[in-house]
């Protein structure tokens, strides 16, 4: 928090002052009242006293009772006492008005409760004293003296309790008095230090803003010094509004005196004016707004201004800052800075193009050595004393040197070449330069350098130079290894041809290439040969190969070709041709644009698909005899079944008729033959139910739904709910999950499998039968089987019935296939047949564990 | 309704089945009037002429020459004047595919002819009981469905 | 624009009556929806005037003692199926109870004109309703047992199958392959 700022503000000042005024008021109000509490308890002690008095007179009045000769008066007097009646009302008197000054105070007028009665009856004791009349003197003044002090008894107590009661007025005097003393002494301080305290307050409060006003006029002075002396123009502008609240322009309110020193403008004249009157270059590009905005949003804002006074152009760096309720705008002329600035880059840049034009032209040599790839050289000669050139020394040298021999330029340079590079005596290079120098005339000539790995080979160029020579390199090794290149690339091409033509042969290929603009067309050798010509016999183009087509192929395949042409773009297409030889075959082929020498061809190949065509169509054929047979076969099931069942129920109609008609008739032999009858027309039904149900199970027709093989199961126990009765046979089931299958099928497999567990049970124990569930990965299934999924549901079915070898494990799944003998076990090898299928038919898997004698286990996996 | 005879109708190509449906259909001890049809094509030909007594329920064989059972069977249902008709199929088909499907067309009983004398009476005597029990008691119709 | 409507019988049936009987101003009292006492003695008038009205929309009073009796029995049964809650007893007890004739007579005479036993009425109702709620609700077959007071799902699905030859998930899978079909 700023505590300068606090205690030096007019807001604090004015808070102190509003202060003071307070605490006067208040002290005002509680002199006020401290006077008046003063009034009150000097009222109170009055009060007092006059009970005090009250009290006395009471006292009084009741000791005159007391006295001798007021008694003797009341006897005397005869008749009802004159001076009894007075003493009474006295009495009331007295004691009424101390009631009335005792209103306020409850235990006093609680004390005067039993004064009046005890008044009372001491009022009484004297009329008694006064009527008293007896005859006897002695016995008159008897009585008189009891009556006395019965009288007197009375004022004792009458005296004791004015005595209490003057205590308590006593006592109250005592504290009212102290109050009246505090008082007394408390309101006059009090007003006294409030006082003081605002008279305080005050004085602070008016030196603080003396001091202040003293501060303010010193900056003011300074502020107004600084103005007349600084050479910035400083203006204060405050905004004036249009009729919509919105302003429209400034007003100068203060000016200082450089404006006449830089603009010749008086600042005294344009003081209240508008600036676009008095600066109207002030408001060109849009300042008017960032002025508006530096007022409204008291933001800074700087920028430059250029002036154009007495026809010279004047600078001006302008600073604007929002102040209270204008805008201060301070100018500094930076004219003269601008005028040195000018010439100082005018200068300069003189200077930077005179230097780039020197780096330009140095730069340009060493870039361009830099650049060739060429190696450049310059050798000045060296003569004998003969003047014939014995050596030449190594002026110049470029950095492609380095690639090929390693040296650097630096290194190099002014070494003779006899040092560097001796072999140029033998290789006959020396001669070369020489004779270029000497003849004046460029020499050409092929160098090899076995400096690096591997030979390298340059093309040199010198000419002669001054005493010297330039010689130029050119690497030449690519050139020379690419036509070595192509010399072995020719021959691999020609063997490659030789195979290619070989393989197009032995696939029946044959390749094209086609140049649609002037329809002329080269074939392979195969091309030929498939057509039954000799190779390159015709001169191949779109129109001669037509002639081959065969001719219900022909519109198809223009069609085909005026397609390829409008889209360049081939595609697969098959069709005849008839051969030389007359012979049709199917051609396939195909093709891409390329672009050879500029023109655009279309590459291709042509397959003879004669034997593959002829295949497929007899591949349709066949499937279609064998959808056909499949079909016959289909509906002789059907109908063999169904037809054969007919006749059987029949024949069982008509046994149970003869049953009900005959039965009683039957000879003993009749109804043996009659039972056997009847058994062999039960396992033909059966038998033919179960090739029924075997032929079902066809996966093309079958509705996989999602089923839960609990409800499955459940249907099924229901099914075979007697017969698991009447085995007393024990199920014990897992939780089974929800399968992918067809309903009947998974019924028809959980039925066989059950009823199988029923009727192959052991003849000794009672029948059990485990249906566990557990999920597999397909890894751990057995065997070599397709997965088609990576886990699958394995269902086990294990009973405790007679078994089997385990040898049979695999046999027992074979339709007809029978274990046991026919009358021992009512079977006929379908059963299971028909559980593999529809396992198989659902994409799963079945096996089957067993030991004779102990048990069989059937377990099935579904794919999940 | 008691005293009345209950109409029945049998279109069956098979003659046995026909002698031994009349057969066992007088043993019952509910009044019946039955007419036999050769084939579908002769039922729906008597079904269609105006003027006739309705039958009461209709046995429907489904492998018949000329016209089978299915197709009366959808003809019947989709027939405004006769498609609120007990229709119960007579069949020796125990396919379930079968037995759906005349279900999903309309069939309210499906019988598979048994291959058993008494089985066969107890059969024809459970249909006419419930269809008896279908037209005197508030069944829903909607849902007379039964596999004997 | 289709509406598919569903009835509840029993209400149907009873606000009928009591309309038709209130429009007439006769004193009744509805045992069920097949029973009305009538608590004064009919005019000539007014019985005709109830006779037609209930006529006019397919309802008929009942004459024939025999096929009465039966009806009632019907009517027992389907009540006592409705709401085994407000019953106790066997069925034959609380038929011959209500009804006031001994079983024996009641069973007779239900067979004679019905061609089956009273049970096997029953049964065949119970098997009806059962159909009702897997049609038109998603009630499980728990519920539908608890709610038929049958002693198990095995008991109710046991009945179903015997009754009807088909298992009742067969049943609803059917019915619902029909009603996809018709719509």
């Amino acid at each position: 928090m700023d505590f300068k700022r606090v205690y030096t503000s007019t807001k604090t000042y004015i808070i102190l002052l509003i202060g003071a005024l307070a605490l006067l008021l208040f002290t005002a109000s509680t002199a006020y009242k401290q006077i008046m509490r003063m009034q009150e308890s000097a009222d109170m002690v009055a009060q007092t006293l006059k009970v005090y008095n009250a009290i006395g007179s009471l006292a009084e009045h009741y000791s005159q009772a007391d006295s001798d000769e007021f008694r003797e008066a009341l006897l005397e007097d005869a008749y009802l006492s004159h001076a009894l009646k007075n003493y009474k009302a006295e009495g009331r008197l007295v004691l009424d008005s101390l009631k009335i000054l005792t209103q306020d105070n409850h235990l006093q007028q609680a004390r005067l409760q039993p004064m009046e009665a005890l008044l009372n009856k001491m009022n009484n004791q004297l009329l008694v004293l006064d009527t008293l009349n007896i005859e006897d003197e002695a016995e008159f003044f008897k009585a008189k003296e009891a009556q006395k002090l019965e009288i007197n008894k009375t004022i004792s107590n009458i005296r004791l309790l004015k005595n209490q009661v003057l205590q308590n007025e006593k006592y109250l005097m005592q504290e009212r008095q102290a109050d009246y003393e505090s008082h007394k002494f408390l309101a006059p301080l009090t007003s006294l230090i409030l006082a003081f305290l605002a008279l305080f307050i005050c004085v602070l409060t008016f030196t603080r803003i003396y001091k202040n006003k003293l501060r303010i006029r010193q900056s003011e002075a300074f502020l107004k010094n600084i103005l007349a002396t600084t050479d910035n123009i400083i203006n204060y502008f405050e905004p004036i509004f249009n009729a919509n609240e919105q302003v429209e322009d400034f007003k100068i309110v203060y000016a200082n005196d450089c404006n006449r020193d830089y603009l010749g403008i008086d600042p005294e004249a344009i003081i209240g004016k508008r600036v676009s009157e008095v600066f109207p270059f002030f408001y060109v590009d849009g300042k008017f707004d960032e002025l508006l905005q530096v007022y409204n949003e008291q933001t800074k804002i700087d920028f430059e201004r250029k002036v154009f006074i007495d026809e010279k152009n004047m600078w001006f760096s302008c600073f604007a800052t929002p102040l209270t309720e204008g805008v201060l705008l301070t100018a500094r002329n930076t004219t003269l800075e601008k005028e040195a600035d000018a010439a100082q880059e005018i200068f300069k840049k003189r200077l930077e193009s005179q230097n780039l034009e020197l780096l330009d032209s140095r730069a340009f040599l060493g870039n361009i050595f830099k650049s060739i790839s060429h190696i450049v050289m310059h050798f000045k000669s060296i003569r004998d004393a003969e003047n014939n050139i014995v050596d030449f020394e190594i002026l110049f040298v470029n950095e492609r040197i380095n690639p090929v021999t390693g040296d650097l330029p630096e290194d190099i340079k002014n070494k003779k070449v006899s040092e560097v590079y001796p072999s140029i005596f033998e290789t006959g290079i020396f001669k070369h330069l020489k004779e270029a120098i000497e003849t004046n005339k460029p020499m050409f000539y092929e160098v090899p350098y076995n400096g690096n790995d591997y030979a390298q080979w340059f093309s040199a160029t010198a000419i002669k130079l001054g005493d010297g020579v330039t010689v130029t390199l050119r690497d030449i090794t690519e050139e020379k290894k690419k036509s070595d290149e192509l010399k072995q690339v020719n021959e691999t091409l020609v063997i490659q041809n030789s195979i290619l033509s070989d393989a197009e042969s032995l696939a029946k290929i044959g390749s094209f290439i086609w140049d649609m603009g002037s329809d002329s067309s080269e074939l392979s050798d195969n091309f030929y040969a498939m057509l039954g010509c000799e190779a390159n016999e015709f001169k191949s183009s779109l129109v001669r190969y037509k002639d081959f087509i065969h001719p219900d192929d022909v519109e198809l395949y223009e069609k085909r070709g005026a397609e390829i042409v409008s889209e360049l773009k081939a595609s697969e297409h098959t069709y005849r041709v008839i051969t030389k030889q007359g012979e049709v075959k199917h051609f396939k082929t195909n093709g891409q644009f390329v672009i050879k020498n500029d023109k655009k061809v279309m590459i291709g190949v042509v397959q003879d698909v004669t034997e593959s065509i002829e295949a497929e169509e007899r591949l349709v054929k066949s499937n279609l005899r064998l959808k056909q047979s499949n079909a016959e076969l289909e509906s002789f099931n059907r109908v063999a079944s169904h037809d054969l069942q007919e006749p059987l129920r029949k024949i069982q109609l008509f046994i149970s008729r003869i049953e009900d008609r005959e039965g009683d008739h039957f000879s003993e032999k009749g109804r043996f033959y009659f039972e056997k009858v009847v058994s062999g027309v039960k396992r033909m039904e059966s038998l033919i139910k179960n090739l029924l149900a075997y032929s079902r199970i066809d996966s093309s027709k079958s509705n996989f739904e999602k089923i839960d093989l609990n409800e499955i199961l459940e249907k099924v126990e229901d099914d075979l709910a007697t017969r698991i009765h009447d085995a007393n046979a024990e199920i014990v089931v897992d939780k089974l999950p929800q399968v992918k299958a067809v309903v009947f099928q998974m019924e028809q497999l959980f039925t066989n499998l059950i009823s199988n567990a029923l009727k192959y049970r052991s003849l000794t124990d009672e029948p059990k039968l485990e249906i566990r569930y557990k999920k597999v990965k397909a890894s751990k299934l057995p065997g070599h089987v397709l997965k088609v999924k990576k886990r699958y549901h394995k269902i086990s079915f294990i009973d405790n019935g007679i078994g089997f070898d385990a040898e049979h494990a695999e046999k027992i799944f074979e339709v007809f296939q029978r274990l046991h003998q026919k009358t021992e076990y009512s079977g006929n090898g379908i059963g299971l047949a028909i559980c593999k299928k529809i396992v198989e038919n659902h994409n799963g898997f079945i096996r089957a564990k067993g030991e004779s004698g102990v048990g069989a286990t059937f377990i099935i996996y579904l794919p999940f | 309704m008691s005293t009345s005879l209950l109409n029945i109708a049998l279109a069956d190509d098979d003659d046995d089945d026909r002698m031994l449906f009349s057969e066992a259909i007088e043993e019952i001890a509910i009044q019946t009037k039955l007419m036999l049809f050769n084939h579908g094509q002769e039922l729906m030909d008597y079904l269609t002429q105006p003027k006739i007594e309705l039958p009461n329920l209709i046995f429907l064989d489904l492998n018949m020459p000329i016209k089978n059972g299915m197709q009366c069977l959808k003809e019947i249902r989709n027939n405004p004047v006769l498609k609120d008709l007990c229709v119960a199929i007579y069949s020796t088909s125990s396919s379930e595919v079968d037995i759906e499907e005349t279900f999903l067309n309309g069939a309210n009983i499906y019988v598979n002819k048994p291959n058993n004398y008494s089985k066969l009476r107890e059969a024809i005597e459970k249909v006419l009981q419930l269809n008896w029990q279908y037209h005197t008691s508030n069944l829903n119709k909607d849902t007379f469905l039964f596999r004997i | 624009m289709t509406f598919f409507v569903k009835y509840d019988f029993n209400t149907l049936c009873k606000t009928f009556l009591e309309t038709h009987l209130n429009a007439l101003g006769i004193s009744y009292t509805l045992h069920s929806i097949n029973e009305i006492s009538i608590e004064e003695e009919l005019s000539h008038e007014k019985q005709a005037a109830l006779i037609d009205a209930l006529k006019k929309c397919g309802v008929g009073i009942e004459t024939d003692k025999k096929s009465t009796l039966v009806d009632r029995i019907k009517n027992v049964v389907d009540g006592m199926l409705r709401d085994s809650s407000q019953t106790s007893g066997t069925l034959s007890t609380y038929l011959s109870e209500t009804l006031h004739y001994s079983y024996a007579h009641l069973s007779a005479v239900f067979s004679e004109s019905t061609y089956t036993s009273i049970e096997n009425y029953a049964i065949l109702r119970r098997v009806d309703l059962v159909k009702e709620y897997l049609c038109n609700t998603d009630l499980t077959l728990t519920e539908i047992a608890f709610k038929l007071d049958y002693s198990s799902v095995a008991h109710l699905s046991g009945q179903f199958k015997k009754t009807t030859g088909l298992t009742p998930s067969a049943f609803k899978r059917i019915m619902n392959k029909k009603q996809t079909q018709n719509t």
